[in-house]
C-alpha cells in the first residue's frame, strides 16, 4: 500500500502523464491544463475566458477522456432555461396506464460540466447552476438531488465586451475558484494546430485516472502543511485588494470598487497547496501563493469605471499587490 | 523520534548562532559609538572645552556605548521565527525550516511532516554556519575604520596651543612645587624616634609621596589642594596639641609669671612668641631650659614652620584656579604667604580661625573672605570694618595696639624695645615685606625709638 508521501508524489506523476496525453491533442495551454487540474483537486470550479477558437471546449473534453470521468456539455444561448440545465419532471404513465412525475435528469449530473460560452445566457439561467457549484446538488421541485463527486464545471466565455453577451453576477462569479485565460498561440504553436488538425492525425486519448485516485488526492491536498506567516501573506494580500485597506497600493486604491472576497482567500491557500504539491514540495512556500494570486484573484476584483476607461485590467492590480505587500512583516 | 531529536539539534544550534550574531552585533555597535564618543571627549580636551579628571573618562564612555548598543540591540531583536523566517527567504528554502519549527512547537500534524522533517535536517546539515549567517559589509563596518582614523588624528594633533602652553606651564610649576615639597621634607625629617616624631614622620612622609606624584604627573591641582590642605589640617592640630602640652607642663612647673606664656593661651604661637619663649623661659631657668619643654617648642617651631610652607605652596597652587589667566609666579617656597593689597591683615598673627579659612585648601580666598565675619566675631581683638577698601564684600582690618597701657606693664621698657627689635630684625630679614613698605615698617620702628640707645630704670 503507498505511504501519504508515495501518493504526494504520485499528484505530480499524474500530471506530468496528465500533460503528455492531452498534448497529443492540445497544443501549448500548459499552465491552463496546471490550472485546471488545481481545481479539480481543489474542489472548485473553472472559468475560462478567451476568444472563440483557442480550443477551450476542445482542452475539457479531453480532460474528461483522461480523467474517465462522466462528461456533459451545455451550450449556453439566450433562450435556454434553467430547467434545461439541471433537469425537470415529466409526466409518465406506467403498464397500468397510472400517471406519475419522474425526474429527468438534465446535463449538469455529470462529473466534468462544460458550460460553454456561459455568458451568452441570461442571468437567469446562469444562476441554476449557483446551487450546484456551491454544495453539489441541485434541488427540483423541492426534491435535493445530490451529484456525483469529483464535480467540476468548467466555464468558458468570450470577452464580455463581445455583442451578445451578459455579464456574469458576482455571486457566481465568486463561486469560480480560478479564473483562467487563454493565450492566443504562438506562430510555431499555430502551425502545429493546423498539422494536427488538417491531416490525417486521430489520436487515440486514454485514461490516466480513476475517480477514487481524484478524490484520494483531494483529500491528501489538504494535508499539505502551510506556517502560519504563510497564510497572514496570503491574507495581507487580499486585503490589500480593498481600496480601503492600508497598504498603499495605487491601483487597488484608484480602481477597485470591491475587493475579492474571502472565498479568494480561500482559493489563494487551497491552490497554493497543490501548486507546492505539483512542485515537489510538501509545504507552502510565498511563491506558490504568488503563483495562484492571479488565476485565484483577478474575477473576485470589481472594477470601477475609471479602471475601465483607462484599460486597467484586474491582473495589473493584482500585480500591484504582489509589488507592495510585503513578503514579511515583524512579529 | 530520531528526526525529532536530529531536528531540535539543528535548531538549538540555529539558537546559538543567532546568540552569537547578536552579541557580534552588539560589539561591533559598541565599537563604533566609543570611538565616536571618545573622539569627541578627546576633542572636547585637547581644545580645553572639557577638562576631564583623569583618564576615566575614556572607559566610562566605552562602558556607556556598551549599554546603548546593548539596549538598541534589545529593542531591535527580532523573534527566533523572524530569524528563520529570514535563513529561509535567503537561502530559498521555501519556507520548509519556518514551517517545520512552528509545526514542532505547536505540536501540529500533517501526513507530510516527516517527510519535510527530514528534507529540513537534510538542507541544515549541508549548510555551514556561514551561510546561515552571512558576514554582510554593514554601514557599521565602514564607519569604525573612519573613526579610528579620526580618533588617531585628534590623538595626534595639537588643537589649541594656548591650552597646551598652559597646561606646560601648570605642570611646570607643580613640578616646582613638588621640588620645594621634596626639599622641605628631607630637611624636616626628624632624626630620632620619638613619639611627636612619629607624627612629624608621617607628615613628611606624605609630602614626600605628593612630591614623588608630582614629579610622575599623576596628581592634578585640585587633588593637590586637598592633599597638601589635609597635611596642614593635620599639622595643625599636632600643632594645638603641642600647644596645649606646653601650656600644662609650664603650669605644672609653677611658671606663670612671664609674659609669654600668655601668647601660649592662643592655640598657635607663632615663630617670634616661640623664640620670645623659648629666650625667658632660658632666663627663667638660667641659661638651660628642659629639654622636654626645649623639644616641645622646637616641634611647635617646625609644625610652624610646616604651616606656613604649607599655606605659601597652597596659595600658590590656589592662585591658578582663581587667576589662570594671569599666571602670576608663585613666588619662594619657603616663605609664608605674602600680603596682597587684598588681605593686608593675612599676617601670621592672624587669629586662627580667620588663618584657616584663608588657606584652605580648593576653597581659594573667595571663601574665606565670605567666612571672615564669622570667624571674627568670636575675636578678642578688635575688628573694625574696612570702609577704604573698593572690591566684593566687606573687609576687615584687626588692630592690635602695640603697647600696653601706662601702669600695667609688667617688663623693663629695654627688654619690651629688645623684643621689638629682634622683631623688628626678623621681619626685615624676610623678604616679603614688599620693597617700597620696608621705609615704613622701618620708620614705624625708629618712631618708638627703637634706633637709639635707650636706657631707663622705669617702667613703661
Amino acid at each position: 500500500m503507498a505511504t501519504h508521501n508515495e501518493k504526494a508524489d504520485a499528484i505530480r506523476a499524474h500530471f506530468d502523464q496528465i500533460n503528455a496525453e492531452l498534448s497529443k491533442i492540445i497544443v501549448g495551454q500548459t499552465q491552463l491544463l496546471q490550472n485546471l487540474f488545481i481545481c479539480l483537486l481543489c474542489g472548485g470550479h473553472a472559468l475560462i475566458e478567451g476568444v472563440p477558437g483557442l480550443g477551450k471546449t476542445l482542452i475539457v473534453k479531453s480532460m474528461s477522456k483522461v480523467f474517465n470521468l462522466k462528461y456533459s456539455r451545455i451550450q449556453f444561448t439566450p433562450d435556454l432555461m434553467p430547467a434545461d440545465i439541471l433537469g425537470t419532471n415529466i409526466i409518465n404513465e406506467d403498464e397500468k396506464g397510472n400517471r406519475y412525475f419522474e425526474f429527468y435528469k438534465g446535463p449538469i449530473f455529470g462529473q466534468i460540466i462544460l458550460a460553454d460560452e456561459i455568458n451568452r445566457a441570461t442571468p437567469k439561467t446562469q444562476s441554476a447552476l449557483l446551487e450546484a457549484m456551491q454544495e453539489e446538488r441541485v434541488t427540483v421541485f423541492g426534491t435535493e438531488y445530490p451529484l456525483e463527486p469529483p464535480f467540476i464545471v468548467i466555464a468558458t466565455q468570450n470577452p464580455i465586451e463581445m455583442e451578445g453577451t451578459y455579464p456574469l453576477p458576482e455571486a457566481q462569479i465568486d463561486r469560480f475558484f480560478f479564473k483562467l485565460k487563454v493565450d492566443y498561440p504562438t506562430s510555431e504553436q499555430l502551425s502545429e494546430i493546423i498539422d494536427k488538425t488538417t491531416e490525417d492525425y486521430e489520436p487515440k486519448m486514454h485514461s490516466i485516472i480513476e475517480r477514487d485516485s481524484i478524490l484520494e488526492m483531494k483529500t491528501l491536498v489538504k494535508q499539505v502543511p502551510m506556517a502560519s506567516h504563510v497564510k497572514d501573506y496570503a491574507i495581507r494580500l487580499v486585503l490589500a485588494s480593498h481600496p480601503d485597506d492600508n497598504y498603499p497600493i495605487k491601483k487597488a486604491k484608484k480602481y477597485v470598487r470591491f475587493g475579492s472576497s474571502p472565498r479568494g482567500a480561500q482559493s489563494l491557500v487551497q491552490a497554493a497547496k497543490v501548486w507546492a504539491l505539483l512542485q515537489g514540495r510538501y509545504n507552502v512556500s510565498f511563491e506558490d501563493i504568488r503563483e495562484v494570486a492571479k488565476p485565484a484573484l483577478r474575477h473576485r476584483l470589481i472594477l470601477n469605471l475609471t479602471a475601465e476607461a483607462e484599460g486597467i485590467d484586474a491582473d495589473d492590480i493584482i500585480e500591484d499587490i504582489l509589488g507592495g505587500v510585503p513578503i514579511k512583516v515583524r512579529s | 523520534m530520531k528526526t525529532d531529536l536530529e531536528l531540535r539539534t539543528h535548531i538549538s544550534k540555529l539558537h546559538r548562532l543567532t546568540v552569537r550574531k547578536s552579541i557580534e552585533q552588539v560589539l561591533w555597535a559598541t565599537l563604533l559609538l566609543a570611538l565616536i564618543f571618545n573622539t569627541v571627549a578627546l576633542g572636547l580636551q585637547k581644545t580645553g572645552i572639557i577638562q576631564w579628571e583623569g583618564h576615566a573618562i575614556y572607559p566610562l564612555l566605552l562602558l556607556i556605548s556598551l549599554a546603548f548598543s546593548a539596549l538598541y540591540n534589545l529593542n531591535r531583536k527580532k523573534s527566533f521565527k523572524d530569524t528563520l523566517i529570514d535563513i529561509d527567504i535567503r537561502l530559498d528554502l521555501k519556507e520548509r525550516l519556518t514551517t517545520v519549527y512552528e509545526y514542532d512547537q505547536l505540536g501540529r500534524k500533517s501526513l507530510f511532516m516527516d517527510r519535510l522533517v527530514k528534507e529540513v535536517i537534510s538542507l541544515l546539515g549541508s549548510l555551514k554556519g556561514k551561510q546561515i549567517f552571512p558576514r554582510h559589509f554593514t554601514t557599521v563596518h565602514l564607519l569604525i575604520p573612519v573613526f579610528i582614523i579620526m580618533f588617531i588624528f585628534v590623538l595626534a594633533i595639537d588643537l589649541s596651543p594656548r591650552a597646551s602652553e598652559q597646561e606646560s606651564a601648570t605642570t611646570e610649576k607643580l613640578k616646582q612645587i613638588g621640588i620645594e615639597l621634596e626639599k622641605f621634607a628631607k630637611q624636616a625629617r626628624p632624626e630620632k624616634a620619638g613619639a611627636e616624631k612619629e607624627t612629624q614622620k608621617e607628615l613628611i612622609e606624605r609630602m614626600e609621596a605628593i612630591a614623588r606624584a608630582i614629579q610622575e604627573g599623576s596628581i592634578k591641582e585640585k587633588r593637590l589642594l586637598k592633599s597638601l590642605d589635609g597635611i596642614m589640617n593635620r599639622s595643625e592640630s599636632e600643632r594645638k596639641r603641642l600647644t596645649k602640652r606646653l601650656g600644662e607642663e609650664l603650669s605644672l612647673g609653677d611658671i606663670s609669671n612671664i609674659p609669654a606664656l600668655q601668647d601660649l593661651q592662643k592655640n598657635k604661637p607663632s615663630a617670634t612668641e616661640l623664640v620670645r619663649l623659648k629666650k625667658e623661659l632660658k632666663d627663667l631657668f638660667g641659661g638651660e631650659v628642659p629639654p622636654s619643654i626645649s623639644k616641645d617648642i622646637s616641634n611647635l617651631a617646625l609644625h610652624h614652620e610646616m604651616a606656613q610652607f604649607l599655606k605659601g605652596a597652597m596659595e600658590d597652587v590656589g592662585a591658578d584656579f582663581k587667576e589662570e589667566t594671569t599666571q602670576t609666579s608663585s613666588g619662594s617656597m619657603s616663605r609664608p604667604p605674602r600680603q596682597t593689597k587684598d588681605h593686608p591683615e593675612a599676617s601670621e598673627d592672624r587669629p586662627a580661625g580667620d588663618e584657616e579659612s584663608l588657606f584652605t585648601a580648593g576653597r581659594g580666598r573667595a571663601e574665606a573672605e565670605k567666612q571672615a565675619p564669622y570667624d571674627l566675631e568670636g575675636l578678642k581683638k578688635s575688628a573694625l570694618k574696612d570702609k577704604g577698601v573698593s572690591g566684593r564684600g566687606d573687609r576687615y582690618n584687626t588692630s592690635v595696639r602695640s603697647l600696653p597701657a601706662i601702669g600695667r606693664a609688667r617688663l623693663k621698657e629695654e627688654e619690651v624695645i629688645r623684643a621689638y627689635q629682634t622683631e623688628f630684625e626678623n621681619v626685615l630679614q624676610k623678604e616679603d615685606i614688599p620693597l617700597l613698605y620696608r621705609e615704613y615698617v622701618k620708620q614705624y620702628f625708629l618712631s618708638i625709638g627703637m634706633g637709639e640707645e635707650q636706657e631707663g630704670n622705669g617702667d613703661t
